[in-house]
């Protein structure tokens, strides 16, 4: 098997692992799923990778890492495994380790020229240092992601989305790079979610480099749900008169149903002035995917305001100690 | 109706095709051994089940099991399942082990009647509902087991309580607790009890331990039991700290020893269905409540009320639980977001007695409730975008359709299915917990908690 063949292949068991997951979340699976299925004979799915990432998406990390460890040999589906040990690990915290299992990831799938695997490593690499604070050491990561990616990948549009939050959040010198990839994104991405997740990405930039129209471009893409009640939220804060800037948030809380309490917790607060400006928020976690977007009956009292608000990521991450090389809330290196 | 070991195997493939719409796969079938009803010739079966060998030995699976479908209602599968059972006991197996689904009602009932057990329950395809893993101990004789931390009123005695209802499987060889009155109580049962791990002599013979002792002891013990080569089922949470819980986690590295977690939530086949229902849903909001079960005049016993023992309290005490749940259901990272921890003057200062979190998942808002409300009751609410769900030990129901799912009684006794699970890591060490991430992830957002609390001086906040 030459290394095209051998790329192919990896994909080909990757799209087979994925058909697995939505399998072991007993969704029903989709035609293209099934045949992948049937396509790959069934039996690579009993290969111990397959079963690690069905458990990682169960989020039985336990299991998973068991059946990552189990993978045996030197070569692509090792890479994999490791890369699944990586994910495992960035989920509970441990970023370094994290990092340590994508770069072993990266060894092995490199060494084989597996492109397909190279650029997931560099994605999920990118999102660990994303989320780690080092949005600079993120951006080169996602650009080899966009390097690595096929050409016409459907994955592209939520690659530059997130290339851009690194950018965006590395200051004004890559202030341009993320507003045209938000915009790139925002316009051509092929997911909804990805598209309506970059216009509000746009909106928290505009208000970043404090540019009013980009809050506006994003606001004539209309998002709905969370990522329009962001827009609206950044066209208050860059909003000189009171009364506009009460409007626009009454129009963002509009859009979130209450049972979002937290959201409308902070909007009301802010509105009120007992949250500071200094405490505007970085943006929620962009999710590539699809906003929940539904208010359903709140079975369960909800208290009207939590006691303590955390400084988690979504909210004020300056407020995280750091350690001597600037990283977030780490703990120390651990390797399973 | 005949009986027949090792049929054909072609007719066995055949056989099942035609029942499960797939051929099995045929050398799996040739390597296992496969017993068969039949009426009149050797290829006219009836029945068939096929037992293989499991993760090690000493442990058998029971892979495929099936009866014919003109031939079902006439006990015919109790028969082919009292064949299986005798023929494992021949050849020296002392756990078995089968895999069920949902749909199959009539199975679940005639194992139930056999005393199989349902340890856990996995999610599968959505055709075949929940699928559910059941075992049988096949011991020739008792396993010696102590029960270290054995309080009648808690945990403890709840294990020791149980261990009893099992001779089967368990011999209850010595109960140890530093507290006089305790070791009196079961002394009076006519057990040997000891006041330290210390004391317990080799000649008992013990090979595994129940450990259901505070958080903060709960490393040594454990450090102790491995020490002596036992396996061990360990009552949540297990141990004082993420710290401890990586230490820990070392110690079973490279399978050295035996553990069995007493945190079984994720495994009931209530939530295993809820989790199977929201597959395709989106989460928007899911409410894990948890009532200690203790009315708010009454104090808190034992170690929760000791400022000497206590680390965390409600919390860390079944928060730990709803908290895993929540994990499991949403299946994603689950971030911290606010937290409120309460306590009562008059009790330890870093044992909180109510807990209320909300974290967040992508778009999904989790909250996590631990009170004390005099009952103790769990219960479960997601809002999706197709409605919304409710679970508890009972089953699930949602507010369109009303019942979707009802637990089998089996499950009841969830100590029951931990402990045929301890039977299993005595026999065999690979069925055991070979790592403990999950508890990292856990203890990662309680101890956050915790620190946030104590740093913003909401009341009770532990020291974290």
């Amino acid at each position: 098997m030459n290394n095209w063949e051998s790329s192919l292949a990896a994909f080909r068991l990757m799209e087979v692992g994925s058909a697995a997951q939505a399998l072991a979340n007993a969704s029903e699976p989709t035609l293209r799923e099934v045949i992948t299925l049937r396509c790959g004979q069934r039996i690579e799915s009993s290969l111990p990778v397959v079963q690690g990432w069905q458990q990682y998406f169960q989020a039985n990390y336990s299991a998973a890492v068991t059946h990552f460890s189990e993978q045996p040999g030197e070569g692509w589906l090792r890479a994999w495994a490791d890369l699944g040990i990586a994910k495992v690990a960035s989920d509970c915290g441990f970023w370094r380790s994290a990092l340590e299992w994508c770069a072993l990831a990266w060894q092995r799938a490199a060494a084989g020229e597996h492109m397909d695997l190279l650029a997931e490593i560099s994605g999920a690499r990118g999102e660990i240092l994303l989320r780690s604070g080092k949005p600079s050491e993120a951006a080169s990561s996602f650009a080899e992601d966009l390097a690595l990616l096929r050409p016409g990948s459907r994955y592209s549009g939520r690659v530059r989305c997130y290339l851009a939050h690194a950018w965006s959040r590395m200051g004004n010198h890559a202030g341009r790079a993320a507003r045209l990839f938000y915009q790139l994104a925002a316009h051509t991405a092929s997911e909804p979610g990805t598209r309506s997740y970059s216009a509000a990405g746009l909106a928290v930039h505009g208000v970043r480099i404090r540019e009013p129209f980009l809050v506006a471009e994003a606001e004539e893409s209309a998002p709905s749900g969370m990522p329009g009640f962001w827009v609206r939220v950044c066209k208050a804060k860059l909003e000189t008169s009171t009364l506009l800037r009460k409007k626009s948030l009454e129009e963002a809380m509009e859009i979130l149903p209450p049972e979002y309490h937290a959201e409308h917790w902070w909007a009301r607060g802010w509105l009120s002035g007992s949250v500071p400006d200094s405490k505007f928020l970085e943006p929620l976690h962009i999710h590539p995917l699809p906003p929940a977007n539904l208010g359903v009956t709140t079975l369960v009292e909800m208290p009207v305001s939590p006691d303590a608000i955390s400084d988690a990521p979504w909210w004020d991450k300056s407020k995280w100690p750091t350690d001597a090389e600037g990283w977030w809330k780490l703990r120390d290196n651990f390797m399973p | 109706m005949n009986v027949l070991n090792n049929p054909d195997p072609l007719f066995a493939r055949d056989f099942f095709a035609e029942i499960f719409g797939e051929a099995p796969d045929l050398e799996r079938i040739r390597r296992a051994t496969c017993i068969a009803l039949t009426e009149g010739g050797s290829d006219s079966l009836v029945a068939v089940g096929c037992l293989e060998e499991g993760p090690c030995a000493g442990m058998g699976y029971v892979w495929l099991f099936a009866v014919a479908e003109n031939y079902r209602g006439r006990g015919l599968g109790a028969l082919l399942l009292d064949e299986i059972v005798s023929h494992a006991r021949k050849t020296g197996l002392s756990v078995i082990e089968l895999k069920t689904y949902q749909k199959w009602y009539s199975m679940r009932d005639m194992l139930l009647k056999h005393g199989w057990v349902l340890v856990r329950a996995e999610p599968s395809k959505r055709e075949d509902g929940v699928g559910e893993i059941w075992q049988l101990p096949l011991l020739s004789r008792p396993l010696r087991v102590a029960v270290i931390g054995c309080n009648p009123e808690g945990r403890g005695g709840e294990w020791a309580k149980t261990i009893l209802d099992l001779p089967e499987w368990w011999n209850l060889a010595a109960v140890v607790d530093p507290s006089p009155e305790v070791r009196q109580f079961w002394a009076s049962q006519g057990l040997q009890v000891f006041e330290s791990l210390d004391d317990i002599p080799a000649l008992l013979e013990i090979g595994a331990a129940v450990v259901a002792v505070p958080p903060r002891f709960a490393l040594q013990i454990q450090k102790q039991a491995i020490d002596r080569g036992w396996a061990m089922l360990v009552e949540k949470p297990l141990a004082a700290s993420m710290g401890e819980i990586i230490e820990l986690q070392d110690m079973l590295r490279g399978g050295r020893a035996r553990l069995v977690a007493g945190v079984q939530r994720r495994s009931h086949p209530s939530y295993v269905a809820l989790k199977a229902l929201l597959a395709d849903c989106e989460i928007r909001n899911l409410t894990v409540r948890i009532s200690l079960g203790r009315p708010e005049d009454s104090g808190l016993a034992g170690h929760r009320g000791d400022p000497s023992q206590c680390r965390g309290g409600a919390l860390l005490d079944m928060g730990y639980h709803a908290l895993d749940l929540a994990h499991f259901l949403i299946g994603k990272p689950v971030e911290l977001v606010s937290c409120s921890l309460r306590n009562r003057e008059d009790l330890a200062a870093d044992a909180d007695s109510a807990a209320d979190l909300l974290c967040r998942s992508g778009t999904a808002w989790l909250r996590i409730l631990v009170d004390r409300h005099s009952i103790k009751t769990e219960q479960v609410a997601v809002q999706t975008a197709d409605g919304v769900f409710i679970a508890d030990r009972s089953g699930v129901a949602s507010q369109e359709h009303g019942t979707l799912y009802t637990c089998p009684p089996a499950w009841h006794s969830a100590e029951k299915a931990r402990l045929s699970a301890l039977v299993a890591a005595c026999l065999c060490p690979a069925s055991a917990e070979g790592n403990l991430w999950e508890h990292l992830a856990l203890f990662e957002t309680v101890e956050r908690a915790y620190g946030i609390a104590s740093q913003l001086g909401a009341v009770g906040g532990a020291q974290s």
